[in-house]
């Protein structure tokens, strides 16, 4: 027998479930092995500490919350049924199709509306949720900003600006990684590509250059090549993003 | 009503008698209870989650089989804990990087007090699905075969794995 395997059986050993060969065989091994020994000391020390855990009370809420819940779902559960009495001339009928009806055209309408502003106001708010997000302290809130950004529509200028704010500004080379992937889906906006080829200029980060190159030739964007050989021509430019430019810059010559 | 088992009445529930629900959960709250509590140490969730499990006792209800009704209700337990822990993982794995918290760990405990939190701190360094184990079997006291039935595998297995996060427990309790 193994000490692992004698030792696979102390939780046994101890809470005396074990049948008896197991037993005996535990009990003939600890004769002879100090380290079993020290093993079986520990993990009675242990379990002691671990069965004096006490059960905690919950709070009162809880029971409240549940009688509520309860109470809830027999209602629903049991419908009240009330009986109404049979109307017996026309114009009454009339009278309540007609009343219904207007209640629910006004309620459709009101509805209507409501949707109408419900929809402008959770943009809205989404839009200002972003916009907090990109000017977060942290970086990975601004990130996670920039993700969130993609959402939104060309149309929404206040955050392809704020993008753009991230990709000159942000201190953070992940950050501005970021958003220069997200502005890459706007490239349709004339803003989004001058500011990629004018970050390409000045970033002197290489995996930002590496994107911003890759990012350039998949949009075919030919005013990038003058500052992709600039990259080539000056000395401090990294092996590598040389190389990446050498790799993207014949697709738009 | 009283007298009956919870199996039967689980059963009576299913039928339609949503009252007598109080029953079990008097039975069962505090119980569920500290088992969030051990999962994800904070009172105020443990107590939104064991909430969550009777709300979907009334839903499913219809899925009762007249098994074992511990080892029913803490497999919904159980559900409810892994969609909690898979949307705060998100959530956690947003905040690392440059907003990491200052880690608290203090030395070796004396009092009563500081060992319980000691042994608090050691089980949440465990994996879930072993922290699990643990406090179903040991403050739980399910019995093997239970939960091997509640996280559907064998009573061997589950045995073994007991064992290993039991040992793996203890070491982060006396390394820490």
């Amino acid at each position: 027998m193994k000490c692992t395997d004698i030792q696979h059986k102390f939780t046994g050993f101890l809470n005396k479930s074990l049948s008896e060969v197991a037993n005996s065989e535990v009990k003939e091994h600890l004769k002879s092995c100090t380290n079993c020994n020290k093993e079986l000391e520990e993990m009675k020390s242990f379990l002691a500490v671990l069965d004096s855990q006490e059960m905690e009370t919950p709070s009162a809420n809880l029971r409240d919350n549940f009688n509520k819940m309860l109470a809830q779902e027999i209602e629903t559960a049991t419908p009240k049924v009330i009986q109404l009495k049979p109307q017996q001339d026309w114009i009454s009928y009339l009278k309540v199709a007609a009343s219904i009806v207007i209640i629910i055209g006004a309620f459709l309408f009101g509805k209507h509306q409501s949707n109408i502003t419900q929809i402008a106001s959770v943009k809205n708010e989404n839009q200002k949720q972003v916009l907090a997000l990109l000017e977060n302290s942290s970086a990975s809130k601004r990130i996670l900003g920039v993700s969130d950004a993609e959402e939104f529509t060309k149309k929404d200028t206040k955050i392809i600006e704020a993008l753009i704010n991230r990709l000159f500004f942000d201190k953070n080379a992940n950050v501005r990684l970021a958003a220069a992937e997200t502005l890459s889906k706007f490239s349709s906006e004339i803003i989004v590509r001058d500011a990629l080829i004018k970050s390409l200029e000045t970033d002197e980060n290489s995996s930002v250059q590496i994107e911003l190159i890759q990012i350039l030739a998949k949009i075919q964007e030919k005013r990038a090549i003058e500052s992709m050989q600039k990259l080539l021509k000056n000395e401090e430019t990294p092996l590598y993003v040389k190389q990446q430019v050498e790799l993207n810059l014949p697709s738009l010559l | 009503m009283k007298h009956l088992t919870d199996e039967e009445i689980m059963l009576e529930i299913a039928d339609g008698k949503l009252d007598l629900l109080t029953i079990l959960f008097d039975r069962y709250h505090v119980r569920i209870y500290n088992f969030f509590n051990k999962m994800v140490h904070n009172k105020m969730v443990s107590e939104d989650l064991t909430q969550d499990v009777f709300l979907k006792v009334i839903k499913y209800k219809a899925s009762y089989k007249n098994g074992n009704f511990a080892a029913w209700i803490f497999t919904i337990a159980r559900n409810i804990f892994s969609t909690y822990y898979q949307k705060t993982k998100k959530e956690r794995t947003n905040e690392i990087d440059d907003d990491l918290l200052g880690s608290n760990e203090t030395a070796v405990s004396e009092s009563k007090q500081e060992e319980l939190d000691h042994l608090q701190r050691a089980l949440l360094k465990l994996k879930s699905s072993e922290r699990e184990l643990i406090v179903m079997h040991r403050f739980q006291e399910i019995k093997y075969d239970q939960i091997a039935q509640i996280i559907g595998s064998s009573e061997n297995a589950v045995k073994v794995k007991t064992h290993r996060a039991l040992k793996k427990l203890k070491e982060i309790y006396f390394q820490i």
